[in-house]
């Protein structure tokens, strides 16, 4: 047989396997198999356990404590840690801006911020969108004055994931309006206990408690809390996304969600037979299953460079398709439990409450939250003009 | 594109890279749009001359697996050099005439006999037709109304094929036919007393023809392979038409976005380039994932299918020809729509890639088919990519 770019990755995905099956705990591995969104201390306690073997942060290179791994060999792990229901760690510190760390950040920053990443033990969180800044990221109006030796704060974040749980924040500022929008604005690290900062909650359809208003008023931030040069800052969150380039393609989530998915449709009966035979709800499942193995070769494509298009383009391409993806797979779950969909749980509570929300709890939250995928991290339409004119020249 | 990764990299190879260079250069070279009008019409869609070049620059033996007698070295050249014939709109008929009829030769346990039919194929000298397809059935591929009969020197034909493809060019017909054992295939010369042919172009300018067999007489060794086992060897035949002929939908679609991508900055309306609108670009750029998407699908097809034993591969093929196809007919559609009037005309060349497309998803089992045929034959837990692993 041929070998393919795959076939050797074969024993690591045993080891994955292996290790996940002895240190993942089971009231853990329970909470994610029910689709329920990560508690904090799940996503504490699990990246300490994957730092104990090195794997916290399989893309940092190994002189900062990571894994030192290619992007594909990362993939494969991901995927791995996804179907075998491993939880989600919260992607700010590991995969946003600890990558900004340790290349634009001081000596002082790297050590002070990267081993409490790793560890699990600090939590961070990203200030980016505005009430008024949102697929518009660089018309930001958060403000920032130096006084010598601290950033004077002033503007309003939205849409902050997290932000209940962070310690530190990486927050978008502007500190000059002179130029041109994106000119202006600089990368800072802000204490989220520092005087000034009010998180307050927002509510999604869900019923959960995953985003944030987070109010900025007179915060003072030491300078040395800036990353890199002053009026940088969107350089380095360009060069933080496309870090991040294939992660927003949600590929292992959907792989385990698509699995998730036909194991329920065995277990559902619709008259004599187990939903897995009925031919018009298998026939979209078939459906979906072949659009996601073309998404999951579109994402190695990217991940190996085996393509020809704009890189900003291709990447605009996962994101969408990407997004239709999580919300088809989420919308024919719902639809395979019928009325047992309709309960829904309130976040953090695991208790059991009837037949739907035993058999499949965290169905309808997904199903509700899922809406926003096509919407954060720039919406399907900004990712249609940017194919246009990046990718068509347009 | 990334250098060479090595063989089993998702990158191409250095060999392959200069495989798909050359096809292209050679391709956009001589066969223009004006010369693909030329051979449909003065030539019955058969420009020998032009065959004859594509045999001696290597490409027909290029798409032969060694156990064919061919030289194809990662087996994925066919799917590099179809790609090209179907941005080209080359009407001659490869995997009609010559890689569909192959396989089945190759399925039926037989190759060192069939080593001269091998040779003449890749020498350009000669052409196969599958006749497969029967009046008063799809894409079932028992036959029915044609039956074959043990005489005492070999067998006696009877009955009628539909649209075989490459029939009117071939000069030997590979003819699956209903016997006592069941299913079986006979290697059939075309002059064979008792043949008819009535002959036609099919919507993409290939030629095409119905046959019927009246009494007509052949020798015992006309039987290829066993007889009863006639099915497994259409089915080759029929799985490798199905797949590499995606290559060539991923050829028309790449050569009809750019046509549209061209066509809606030339065409201007109110006062400015259609391409300008939003509405116009976003139909575009979905156009384009699309495109990408089904490029991804044909990289897993061409590097997964020889992993798989044969088996195995009618899921695996289906599965991602339904994706490819239905992407294709969907940008051609909207390659049409975007072009407005002109697009619905003979003169432009968009309308013969919504044709080509047409035809390639109807020939070979159209998506929906392939569609049904993986949801009905995957397992619980099938995925496409595993083939890979």
């Amino acid at each position: 047989m041929p070998d393919s770019f795959l076939s050797e990755y074969q024993p690591f995905r045993e080891e994955i396997r292996e290790f996940v099956a002895e240190k993942l705990p089971d009231d853990m591995k329970e909470r994610t198999r029910q689709g329920f969104h990560p508690t904090k201390e799940d996503m504490r306690r699990w990246t300490a356990i994957l730092h104990e073997r090195g794997w916290s942060a399989p893309g940092w290179p190994r002189e900062y404590g990571g894994a030192g791994w290619s992007p594909l060999k990362r993939m494969v792990f991901e995927i791995e840690m996804a179907n075998a229901e491993a939880p989600g760690l919260s992607p700010f510190g590991l995969h946003l801006i600890g990558p900004v760390i340790y290349t634009f950040g001081s000596e002082e920053q790297k050590a002070r911020y990267l081993p409490a990443i790793l560890d699990g033990s600090q939590f961070w969180c990203q200030g980016y969108s505005e009430p008024n800044s949102g697929s518009d990221l660089a018309s930001l109006r958060t403000t920032a004055v130096s006084d010598g030796e601290h950033y004077v704060v002033n503007g309003q974040k939205i849409w902050t994931s997290e932000a209940q749980y962070a310690d530190m924040m990486f927050c978008l500022v502007r500190t000059d309006s002179s130029g041109s929008n994106q000119g202006g604005i600089s990368m800072l690290l802000i204490d989220m206990n520092s005087p000034g900062v009010t998180v307050r909650p927002i509510i999604t359809q869900d019923m959960s408690h995953y985003v944030n208003e987070v109010f900025l008023e007179d915060v003072k931030v030491p300078v040395e809390n800036l990353v890199g040069e002053e009026n940088h800052g969107w350089q380095y969150s360009k060069f933080l996304l496309a870090n991040e380039r294939t992660a927003s393609a949600y590929l292992p989530q959907s792989k385990r969600d698509l699995r998730r998915l036909r194991e329920l449709l065995g277990q559902l009966r619709e008259g004599d037979d187990y939903l897995t035979h009925d031919a018009t709800l298998d026939l979209e499942v078939a459906r979906t299953e072949i659009d996601l193995a073309a998404h999951e070769m579109m994402v190695y494509r990217i991940i190996e460079g085996a393509y020809r298009i704009d890189p900003n383009a291709a990447a605009s391409m996962i994101k969408a398709r990407g997004a239709g993806l999580q919300q088809r797979i989420s919308s024919l779950w719902v639809e395979a439990l019928g009325p047992h969909a309709l309960p829904l749980f309130g976040s953090g509570t695991h208790e059991s409450g009837g037949y739907g929300l035993d058999l499949s709890p965290g169905a309808m939250s997904q199903y509700l939250i899922r809406r926003a995928v096509s919407i954060y991290g720039g919406t399907n339409e900004i990712q249609y003009n940017i194919i246009a004119k990046r990718g068509l020249n347009l | 594109m990334n250098d060479d990764t090595g063989t089993s990299g998702l990158a191409l190879t250095e060999d392959e890279s200069q495989l798909q260079a050359s096809v292209e250069r050679f391709v956009s070279r001589e066969y223009t749009f004006e010369h693909y009008r030329r051979t449909v019409r003065e030539h019955q869609s058969m420009d020998r001359e032009f065959w004859r070049q594509v045999a001696d620059l290597g490409l027909i033996g290029a798409c032969f697996p060694e156990d064919w007698q061919g030289y194809a070295q990662s087996g994925k050249e066919p799917f590099l050099i179809l790609e090209q014939f179907g941005h080209g709109l080359v009407v001659e008929p490869l995997v009609s005439g010559v890689l569909a009829p192959g396989a089945v030769l190759a399925a039926s346990g037989e190759r060192e006999r069939f080593a001269d039919v091998f040779a003449g194929l890749m020498s350009g000298e000669q052409l196969l037709a599958l006749a497969w397809t029967e009046p008063g059935q799809r894409f079932d591929s028992s036959p029915v109304t044609v039956r074959a009969s043990k005489t005492g020197a070999g067998w006696r034909l009877n009955g009628r094929k539909s649209t075989v493809l490459a029939a009117p060019m071939a000069e030997t017909l590979l003819v699956s036919a209903a016997t006592e054992d069941g299913p079986s295939v006979f290697l059939v010369p075309k002059d064979t007393a008792g043949i008819e042919s009535v002959v036609y172009q099919t919507l993409d300018g290939q030629r095409a023809a119905d046959i019927r067999f009246n009494e007509v007489d052949v020798g015992r060794e006309s039987l290829v392979g066993n007889a009863g086992d006639g099915l497994a060897m259409v089915q080759a035949g029929l799985d490798q038409a199905a797949a590499l002929t995606c290559a060539e939908a991923v050829g028309a679609m790449s050569a009809a976005l750019e046509l549209t991508v061209d066509y809606t900055q030339t065409r201007k309306q109110f006062g400015q380039a259609i391409a300008s609108f939003q509405a116009i670009q976003h139909r575009l750029a979905n156009m384009a994932i699309e495109l990408e998407y089904s490029r991804a699908m044909l990289q897993l097809l061409s590097s997964g299918m020889d992993r798989l034993p044969q088996g195995e591969r009618g899921t695996f093929i289906s599965g991602i020809r339904s994706k490819i196809l239905g992407c294709a007919r969907y940008l051609v559609s909207e390659a049409v729509q975007l072009h407005g009037g002109i697009g619905v005309t003979d003169e432009a060349a968009i309308s013969h890639y919504f044709r080509k497309v047409t035809a390639l998803d109807l020939a070979w089992g159209d998506a929906r088919q392939h569609l049904e045929r993986y949801r009905s034959t995957r397992s619980a837990d099938y995925d496409l990519v595993a083939a890979l692993y």
